[in-house]
This record gives structure tokens, C-alpha cells and sequence, in this order.
């Protein structure tokens, strides 16, 4: 089960990505939610978060600087950050891609692409605590994960 | 507001209500004449500005009719709908409309997108926009769609 902190300042959208994300078949633990940066960082000091679903334009801390806060933080680093903005220049993409998001949704967006970035974050993310495990405490019969 | 301004602010209103809406907006070329309008007067008033290399501050109307139809398709919810969740879909619905024409218009990401901001008007008739520069109206099955849109190109 994974936990995902959506941060949008858009109550609505945050409802809308909610319902795709649910759709997706990603096996949800819980679903939280921040309207800005910083009630992110706070949701952040309180629950265990597998990946954040962030927007860029949002008032108090934007999404640029959000991520910045949580790739400088080393207990917070390894958290996937995928980005969902309207802001869609490349010269924006780029920039969230620099400084560690680890994918990029542009609004308008269709569910079944929020669902395709989200398995392949999940998966990478996935993968990559299997390595950090020691090899004795894995269950062999529970390998693969499957979305 | 020139002709590429004009087709970059239609074509992204388009692409964003039919994909996150399931509206489709045509655009008008003749300002509708009083006859057509409708006789609603609660609107929401959704405002969004950018600044940078070019600038621009747009205004749009939207009847109530096509708030809430607008807000129902993109929650899914058939149910009564608050007025928080009817203002708050029409933000977003602009914010994502300019972003993304920003994208068009501005791909080197030079512009800075300001926080929208929206809100119930009770009394609004279109006769105070009709005359200003910059008016596009747009036909909905929900009613007009009426946007303001003051831009300044580098």
C-alpha cells in the first residue's frame, strides 16, 4: 500500500485527482492532502509519504519551492515528486526535472495519463526499497509488485 | 489584442474545457446582441494575470448555468453542488485555460503566472464588457462565455 500526498490549492482538483488516482489500481493506503508548500511539509513531519503529487502555482510556498524544501531534506530526498501544472513551457519542465521531480503532468490532463506516471514512479520507487532491504528479510514469494 | 493572441486564447480554452469539462466552446466572431443573451444574471467573475517578457490580465463571466455544468462534469457529482465547489472549479478552470496558453505563447517559460482569483457576482449584465477592447465571447451549450483579455506584447 502506498500513501500520496496530493498538494493543490484547488479543493476541486485535488477531489478530481483523488477520483483518478483511485481508479488507477494503485493499492492506496492513504490519501492526504496540503493546499500549499508549506501545509505540505507539515502533512509531511506527521505521515509517512510514498509520493507526492504536486502543483506549481499555488499561494505561500509555490510548487518550485516545495520541492526544492523536500529534495534538501534527506529524510524527505528519496520521496517521488511527480509535478501536475499548467505551466507547460519546457523551459518549466525542465527546471521541476533539475531539481528532482521525478515526472511532469501538464493540465489538461487525461486520467489514464496520471495513472501510466504514477505506476512508473510507483514501480521505480518500489524497486528501489526492495534494493535498500537487506536480502534476508525479503519474502521471496512477494517479489513483484503488481499495479 | 492581434490575431495569434486571439487563436492561442481560443485554442487553449478549447482544448482545456473539452478534456477536463466535456464542454465545447465555439467561438463568436459577432458580439451576441441583447435578444441573445440570457436573462441570468448570477455569474462568476474569474481573474488571472501573467507578467514577465509579455503581460496580460484576463477576466472572464461565466453564466451560473455553465459554472455549475462545468463543476459537475469535472467532479463527476450529479448531487447539489456548494458554491465553494462551483467558484473553485471556475479558478481552476482558468488557471489551467491560461497556463496552458501561456505554454503556447510563451515556451520559453519567461512569464509568471499570478494566483486566480474568482468570485459570485449576483447583478451582472454583459452591457458593462461590450465595449471593451479585447472582448471574445464564446458559445456554450450552458449560455456565453465572456472573456477580457488585456494583453501587452514585448
Amino acid at each position: 500500500m502506498f500513501n500520496i500526498l496530493v498538494v493543490d490549492d484547488s479543493e476541486t482538483m485535488r477531489a478530481a485527482i483523488r477520483k483518478v488516482v483511485g481508479m488507477s489500481g494503485v493499492p492506496i493506503g492513504e490519501f492526504l492532502e496540503a493546499g500549499n508548500g508549506l501545509e505540505a511539509l507539515a502533512v509531511l513531519e506527521e505521515s509517512w509519504v510514498d509520493v507526492i503529487l504536486s502543483d506549481i502555482n499555488m499561494p505561500e510556498m509555490n510548487g518550485i519551492e516545495f520541492l526544492q524544501r523536500v529534495k534538501a531534506e534527506e529524510v524527505y530526498s528519496n520521496i517521488p515528486v511527480i509535478v501536475i501544472t499548467t505551466e507547460a513551457s519546457q523551459a518549466r519542465m525542465d527546471e521541476a526535472e533539475s531539481l528532482g521531480a521525478s515526472g511532469y503532468v501538464k493540465k489538461p490532463f487525461l486520467p489514464e495519463t496520471i495513472k501510466m506516471i504514477l505506476n512508473d514512479v510507483l514501480e521505480s520507487a518500489y524497486a528501489q526499497r526492495m534494493k535498500e532491504i537487506p536480502a534476508e528479510t525479503v519474502d521471496d514469494t512477494d517479489e513483484d509488485m503488481d499495479f | 489584442m492581434d490575431d495569434n493572441m486571439r487563436q492561442a486564447v481560443s485554442s487553449s480554452l478549447a482544448e482545456v474545457f473539452e478534456t477536463m469539462f466535456f464542454t465545447l466552446l465555439e467561438p463568436v466572431d459577432a458580439i451576441p446582441t441583447r435578444q441573445e443573451w440570457s436573462p441570468e444574471k448570477d455569474f462568476v467573475e474569474a481573474e488571472i494575470s501573467y507578467s514577465g517578457v509579455n503581460s496580460g490580465d484576463l477576466r472572464f463571466f461565466f453564466p451560473q448555468s455553465l459554472a455549475r455544468s462545468i463543476a459537475s462534469n469535472f467532479l463527476g457529482e450529479q448531487e447539489e453542488l456548494s458554491e465553494g465547489q462551483i467558484v473553485d472549479t471556475v479558478r481552476e478552470s482558468v488557471n489551467m485555460a491560461v497556463g496552458s496558453m501561456l505554454g503556447r505563447i510563451d515556451p520559453a517559460g519567461e512569464c509568471v503566472l499570478a494566483i486566480p482569483q474568482a468570485r459570485l457576482l449576483d447583478d451582472f449584465t454583459p452591457e458593462s464588457i461590450v465595449a471593451e477592447l479585447g472582448l471574445c465571447v464564446f458559445r456554450t451549450a450552458s449560455g456565453y462565455l465572456w472573456l477580457v483579455c488585456n494583453t501587452n506584447t514585448a
